[in-house]
């Protein structure tokens, strides 16, 4: 079944709002991001207020939504199903949380900031492209190591690429 | 604005690897993540709040690495 129209265009309509969002709270600002981040130096901690009227929109929001038995314009909710907080979790969080104080940007800002044609932020959203692509590969070196045949390989580095996803 | 390029190069690495590591970032896990009450979000976002703050004080205390 092909996709229906309606669902890009509900895709895109988010993404500009999402955008919309974070260019004017500033989180598209790296130095004003460091600024948030630097708690014990001149801290900045207007960001707050974004990530935190963020998540109280998502926090009143999210519980309506889910009364419905499918989106608005997909057959499905796609929730992850993993649980526990396990190593490569926080192990991931850490590098993350290291290389967001760096550089001063995150996925969502950095993707949002190439309108602005800035050459450091064209690299860093290079190098993070780069470094999904060097995780995805050991992660698939791995799962080669320990697989016991080609379909358990298939299975597993599939597992990787949805996410552990459930479809609701 | 000029960025720094090896801390936006250094940055954007660890940024990719961490975020696939970690199945999300400060959307996934923060607003959407912590919107659904999930543990595992809160988890992840305690950690990279955590090493943020911990990275921004290492680099502007003791390694003279400043703001991009």
């Amino acid at each position: 079944m092909s996709t229906p129209l309606r669902f890009y265009l509900a895709a895109f309509a988010s993404g500009l709002l999402f955008a919309l969002g974070l260019g004017l709270a500033g989180m598209m600002d790296p130095r004003k991001v460091q600024g948030f981040l630097d708690l014990f130096g001149r801290w900045d901690p207007s960001l707050m207020l974004v990530m935190g009227g963020a998540v109280t929109v998502t926090l009143l929001s999210f519980p309506l939504i889910f009364r419905r038995k499918s989106p608005l314009f997909d057959e499905h909710f796609a929730l992850p199903a993993a649980r526990k907080a396990d190593a490569r979790l926080l192990g991931g969080s850490v590098l993350f949380g290291a290389g967001w104080a760096l550089s001063g940007l995150c996925p969502g800002p950095a993707l949002a900031n190439l309108v602005s044609f800035n050459p450091g932020v064209l690299a860093f959203v290079l190098s993070m492209l780069a470094g999904f692509w060097l995780y995805q590969q050991t992660a698939r070196l791995e799962i080669r190591r320990h697989s016991h045949s080609p379909e358990q390989f298939a299975q597993e580095t599939r597992a990787l690429n949805d996410e552990q996803c459930v479809v609701d | 604005m000029s960025l720094n390029p090896v801390q936006m190069v250094a940055g954007g690495l660890l940024v990719g690897i961490g975020t696939a590591m970690a199945n999300g970032c400060t959307s996934g896990h923060g607003v959407c993540g912590l919107g659904r009450r999930s543990g595992r979000s809160l988890g992840a976002v305690l950690s990279f709040m955590g090493a943020g703050f911990a990275t921004m004080l290492l680099m502007t205390q003791f390694l003279g690495i400043g703001r991009v």
